[in-house]
């Protein structure tokens, strides 16, 4: 068969074609992304009893000792963020006084925050508002009003979208943890963070299926220093919704450590027949330990909890920071505060009108949000529960007990679209969507929906009224 | 949630630190509070004092488990 010049100059460009492609498969297929770092002469877990890790007291000198208050942002984009920056403003603008070393401190109510939980979108509020020392005006510019998807789209057609297309180790999560590094978090690292508020951000252990959290002590099971991470990168793992990003990775250095000797996993092992969580924690951290379990591959964290409430919950247990804070008789608690700030949307579920089977879109809604709501809202009335009983305890022994002597009915406020009253208000802020781009419209109504909501959650209204009569 | 109060043997007015699990949680002679139930390590901040396992559950504010630490 006689080919033709024309058909000749085409072999000729798609050979050359696929030899650049093969070129950038073998420059590029091991272009690795900036991993987390090995522990430099050190082993073990860090130390139990670092005030800055474990909610030891006294505070930072310009807050209330006698005041322990938590805040976990949910998932939920740019919306999520957008709730998160909101409540705080709202919060600064609540004057707290208290006396410390024999003189009167005025101060804010978001100054108070001991510690913040933030998942997925949330985690952008949660890691700004720990590093911004109470300015967060650079956070609404950075992240906020910006259009990060534009902007995470445009990165798909750069050297780094070519450098993802060819590599199987640096991804699309790569660039956006590149991009809330480099130009939301000024390239700060979990070392810059301050004392308080602790900061807690959670994703998810794809091959556990459990959440992961990045402190000091779970990268020191990884052999892994948090200090040198960048709060970017958690935040993009945070974020790493599946199918939209890929999962962000990790590295598992060696040594393993000697679990024999780790009391917490000692009992956890005695204890894992009575209490599953505590079973499936041994279970990951001898996971972390077998160390030909070289990666840890990290999605967004509300895969297995959407609102942080878990994170709250977990300081009610025996080492959490509240139930230490009981237990540390030296200065008596006054108020336990926990907001939790849900920027969860959604609308009726329609499937039911119709005989046919729901669309996949329906499904994957119903399956990975709704139930997750429906879990989240368990957790939250588990707290209430806690509070209860912290409050009942204060009643039956707060004559004995000088932790507990002072304290008050613990204070749950609680920032949810459920709760707005107006029911075309509440309708359009039900459909706000999920993604990382809001229009100023949609910020407008965020800025007038949170503020409403704080103003009238009853819980807000009981303790701002202790702290007036406080101040008279 | 559990409670316990942890004291050192023979001496009922020692106020010292409470470690459980090896971390400092409160101290002895008022009321701690525990997460849940469970196996745990207790030892308080006195010379001589051995750390001791108790399995805590059912336990009340009002009637919480007592743990006497001994001491060499």
């Amino acid at each position: 068969m006689k080919i033709t010049s024309r058909r000749k100059n085409v072999l000729i460009g798609v050979g050359i074609f696929l030899a650049v492609l093969l070129g950038f498969w073998i420059v590029l297929r091991d272009r690795p992304p900036r991993y987390n770092e090995p522990l430099a002469g050190q082993s073990g877990t860090p130390s139990a009893d670092d005030p800055a890790l474990r909610g030891m007291w006294p505070d930072k000198v310009d807050q209330d000792d006698t005041t322990l208050m938590m805040v976990a942002f949910s998932g939920g984009g740019s919306r999520a963020a957008a709730v998160g920056w909101k409540t705080l403003e709202t919060l600064k603008r609540i004057p707290y006084t208290f006396t410390a070393g024999g003189r009167q401190v005025e101060s804010n109510l978001a100054r108070e925050i001991d510690l913040v939980a933030g998942i997925s979108g949330g985690s952008f509020a949660a890691a700004a508002w720990c590093l911004c020392g109470g300015d967060l005006a650079p956070f609404q510019k950075r992240f906020v009003e910006r259009d990060i998807q534009g902007a995470l789209a445009r990165n798909l057609f750069s050297t780094k979208g070519v450098v993802a297309a060819f590599s199987r180790r640096y991804a699309r999560i790569n660039f956006a943890a590149e991009l809330y590094d480099e130009e939301v978090y000024e390239t700060k690292t979990f070392a810059d963070l301050p004392a308080r508020p602790i900061l807690r951000i959670h994703s998810t252990d794809l091959a556990l299926g459990r959440r992961f959290t990045f402190t000091p002590d779970t990268f020191a099971r990884l052999g892994s220093n948090l200090g040198s991470y960048p709060i970017g990168y958690a935040c993009a793992a945070s974020s790493a919704f599946p199918i939209l990003l890929t999962p962000l990775t990790l590295r598992n250095f060696g040594p393993p450590l000697d679990l024999s000797q780790d009391v917490e996993y000692v009992l956890g092992k005695k204890n894992a027949r009575t209490d599953l969580n505590v079973d499936l924690r041994t279970k990951a951290w001898e996971y972390y330990n077998n160390k030909t379990n070289e990666y840890i591959h990290l999605a967004d964290g509300g895969l297995v909890d959407n609102q942080g409430l878990q994170s709250i919950l977990d300081e009610f247990e025996t080492k959490g920071m509240i139930n230490r804070r009981i237990n540390y008789s030296v200065q008596p608690l006054k108020r336990l505060i926990i907001v939790n700030v849900n920027a969860g949307v959604g609308g009726e579920n329609q499937s039911g009108r119709s005989p046919s089977p729901p669309s996949i879109a329906s499904v994957v809604e119903s399956s990975m949000v709704s139930s997750m709501d429906v879990l989240s809202a368990r957790r939250w009335m588990d707290i209430r529960d806690k509070c209860i009983e912290v409050f009942k305890a204060a009643i039956d022994r707060g004559a004995d007990t000088p932790s507990l002597s002072q304290l008050e009915e613990p204070y749950r406020i609680e920032v949810s679209f459920r709760n707005i009253r107006d029911p075309e208000l509440r309708r359009r802020a039900m459909a706000l969507p999920t993604s990382f781009k809001l229009s100023p419209e949609q910020l407008a109504l965020i800025d007038k929906v949170v503020l409403e909501l704080l103003k009238e959650d009853p819980e807000l209204k009981r303790l701002q009224a202790s702290l007036e009569s406080e101040t008279k | 949630m559990e409670s316990i109060i942890v004291r050192v043997k023979d001496q009922p007015n020692v106020d010292a630190g409470v470690f459980i699990n090896g971390q400092r949680n409160g101290r002895t002679g008022v009321l701690l509070t525990l997460g849940g139930p469970g196996w745990i390590l207790v030892s308080v901040d006195w010379p001589g004092a051995k750390e001791q396992e108790v399995e805590v559950k059912n336990t009340t504010p009002l009637h919480p488990m007592n743990v006497t630490i001994q001491c060499e």
